[in-house]
């Protein structure tokens, strides 16, 4: 028998998060473990919390629902919650995520609970990120915004550009972002990264490096389909077998 | 919106046919007077003196001959215009039917005259007639001319006034869309947002419910009669503001603090019908909508002495912040309606205020009546 299922509300109108938090208290399977009062507060509960369900409002100041999940482990079942947007509806229906709508209508709202009951109870370790990319990308076109990455720097949160970011050094289940000389951690794997930045901007070229491609003066072919990428800055990085040939098609543009 | 009273297009010459034929006989009557005293005195000058009876007799049965026909010269011009492609075969028409209708007149004219003036040693005689009916004519074929310029004169006044028309009715329906696009800002998200907190309220706070359900419903009805009110009193323009800020209030609850500091001798002024909502409602988006911290909305009329201003200021992160620093349609609107309402006499500036936030202005000729 598995344990309660941990949920969380991110909402920034304190009367739709009681509305939410009311439909959860009389169910003993659930468990409310946080509510955050709007998108920055959720990326900064779920740098040291976990949850397994999440309520998550769309429209938020500074930082809207879909650049939380873009910044956060997200929890394997997500419902989002919104008062109007015809897009993203339609590709929440694309993509296959659960959604209510505000005003939110008891029936639904039992509904998508008991779809997240019966999701909790199959497979436990399936990664929730990756069925969430698409639709994270296709929101990130459509509103236009930047692609950027929450970096913490003395305690404090702000977002960075990918386009600021050189380079990307692994370390260990972190990784190292390179800016302008500087190098700052950011709580992401390599292959999360690998997977979210945009394929036309960044290429992986070794196990442990991606590269920003508009930061590149020349490849240096070696043997055995190595080589040594020079940047414009003078960095030297070197180039798998692995990696090589996508890196040349990338350039080749 | 269609109102058929107002598409309908009006006819400004075309009178009831009474009044088209006083108009007629008076005319004409008018003419032939003073042709009557203008033959007597020639005649008087000649040396060979007519009776003044007998000569305005003679103009008047001129005259009304010419009234007669008329209407039959209008209509003939109507249907046969010469502002046409066809101008030349026109032109030929009407001069045959000019020389045609003077005949017609001058014949009749002597045909009467003979007869009623009918002497023993002069009497009526076809020969008389043939050898009259050719004097003068050209002045029947000038009247004819006369009538037909004056037909397109008319015409020509009637097009510039319907499109005068037109063009008045297409600024009252550009006014009113502005008005319905200034409705459509009560936007999907600040309704549907409302009604979740009032279907969340109804379980633990119902008088709060009951109260949010009846602010909107202020609104709503405030709204919905504002058609066709281009001003109204400052105080009924605040009772819509104030059930929209204490719904947001409702909302975002200790996120956002309004303040409000109205002169009490500006209530009674007049404002354009829902000047503020728009403006007030921007500073809500820049401010609550964008701002995690706490915002704070301030809205301040004040009168200088012949103008009401009126302000409204947020602390947000003010224009330059947002892409494009885009005024938004709500303000381009209000500009738009200021100037159509009040030309060159008022003003509307929206600036980044020195301690942060965005500092709308608004200036406008103080007046307490509908029309400044």
């Amino acid at each position: 028998m598995p344990g309660k299922i941990r949920a969380v509300i991110v909402d920034d109108e304190p009367l739709a998060r009681q509305g939410i938090r009311g439909f959860l208290s009389g169910d003993p399977s659930v468990k409310l473990v946080g509510e955050c009062r709007d998108g920055v507060d959720a990326i900064k509960f779920f740098s040291d919390h976990t949850a397994d369900l999440l309520f998550l409002d769309i429209q938020m100041p500074e930082v809207n629902g879909f650049e939380v999940l873009e910044s956060i482990s997200p929890p394997r079942m997500i419902v989002f919650v919104t008062a109007y947007d015809k897009y993203a509806v339609e590709a929440f229906n694309v993509h296959a995520f659960d959604y209510l709508l505000k005003p939110i209508d008891p029936d639904r709202f039992t509904e998508a609970l008991n779809r997240a009951k019966t999701e909790f109870g199959r497979d436990r370790r399936r990664d929730g990120k990756s069925k969430l990319l698409p639709l994270l990308s296709a929101m990130r076109a459509h509103e236009g915004r930047p692609e950027r990455l929450v970096v913490r720097a003395a305690g404090r949160m702000h977002f960075l550009p990918t386009s600021e970011v050189d380079w990307i050094e692994a370390a260990g289940d972190y990784a190292y972002l390179h800016v302008k000389g500087k190098k700052i951690l950011h709580r992401e794997t390599m292959h999360e990264l690998e997977q979210r930045l945009a394929p036309g901007n960044f290429c992986r070229i070794h196990r442990s490096t991606i590269v920003n491609l508009s930061r590149i003066k020349e490849l240096q072919p070696l043997t055995h389909g190595e080589g040594i990428l020079h940047l414009r800055d003078g960095t030297r990085l070197d180039v798998s077998r692995t990696y090589r040939q996508r890196l040349v098609a990338l350039l080749s543009f | 919106m269609m109102h058929n009273d107002e598409s309908r297009p009006a006819s400004f010459i075309l009178k009831p046919r009474g009044a088209r034929t006083a108009m007629n006989i008076a005319a004409w009557t008018g003419f032939g007077i003073f042709m009557g005293a203008q033959s007597y005195y020639l005649l008087l000058r000649s040396g060979h003196p007519l009776l003044w009876g007998t000569t305005l007799f003679r103009e008047l049965v001129y005259a009304y001959l010419w009234a007669a026909l008329t209407p039959a010269v209008l209509a003939f011009a109507r249907k046969y215009p010469l502002d046409t492609k066809r101008w030349m075969a026109r032109f030929l028409l009407h001069l045959g039917a000019s020389v045609g209708v003077a005949l017609i007149h001058k014949v009749s004219y002597h045909v009467i005259i003979m007869a009623v003036e009918a002497s023993p040693g002069k009497v009526f005689s076809f020969e008389r007639l043939f050898s009259e009916m050719w004097t003068y004519l050209d002045y029947g074929i000038l009247l004819y001319w006369l009538l037909l310029i004056l037909r397109h004169a008319a015409g020509f006044y009637q097009k510039f006034k319907e499109k005068e028309f037109r063009a008045s009715q297409l600024e009252a329906q550009l006014t009113r869309s502005q008005l319905d696009a200034l409705k459509m800002q009560l936007q999907p998200h600040f309704l549907f947002n409302t009604l979740n907190a009032i279907s969340v309220l109804i379980t633990h706070h119902p008088d709060n419910a009951r109260r949010m359900i009846s602010k909107l419903a202020e609104m709503l009805r405030i709204t919905l009669e504002s058609g066709g009110k281009h001003e109204v009193p400052l105080e009924q323009e605040l009772v819509f503001l104030k059930s929209y800020l204490d719904i947001e209030q409702t909302r975002f609850e200790d996120r956002l603090t309004v303040k409000l500091q109205i002169a009490p001798e500006t209530m009674g002024a007049m404002v354009p019908n829902l000047l503020l909502q728009p403006i007030v409602e921007n500073a809500m988006r820049h401010g609550v909508a964008e701002h995690r911290g706490p915002t704070v909305v301030e809205v301040r009329t004040e009168r200088q002495n012949g103008s009401l201003m009126l302000q409204v200021k947020d602390n947000g992160p003010g224009l330059h912040a947002h892409k494009g620093n885009k005024e938004g349609i709500g303000f381009t609107n209000t500009r738009a309606r200021l100037k159509q309402l009040y030309g060159a006499k008022f003003s509307f500036d929206v600036v980044n205020a020195p301690e942060g936030g965005a500092l709308a202005t608004i200036i406008i000729p103080f007046h307490k009546s509908a029309e400044p």
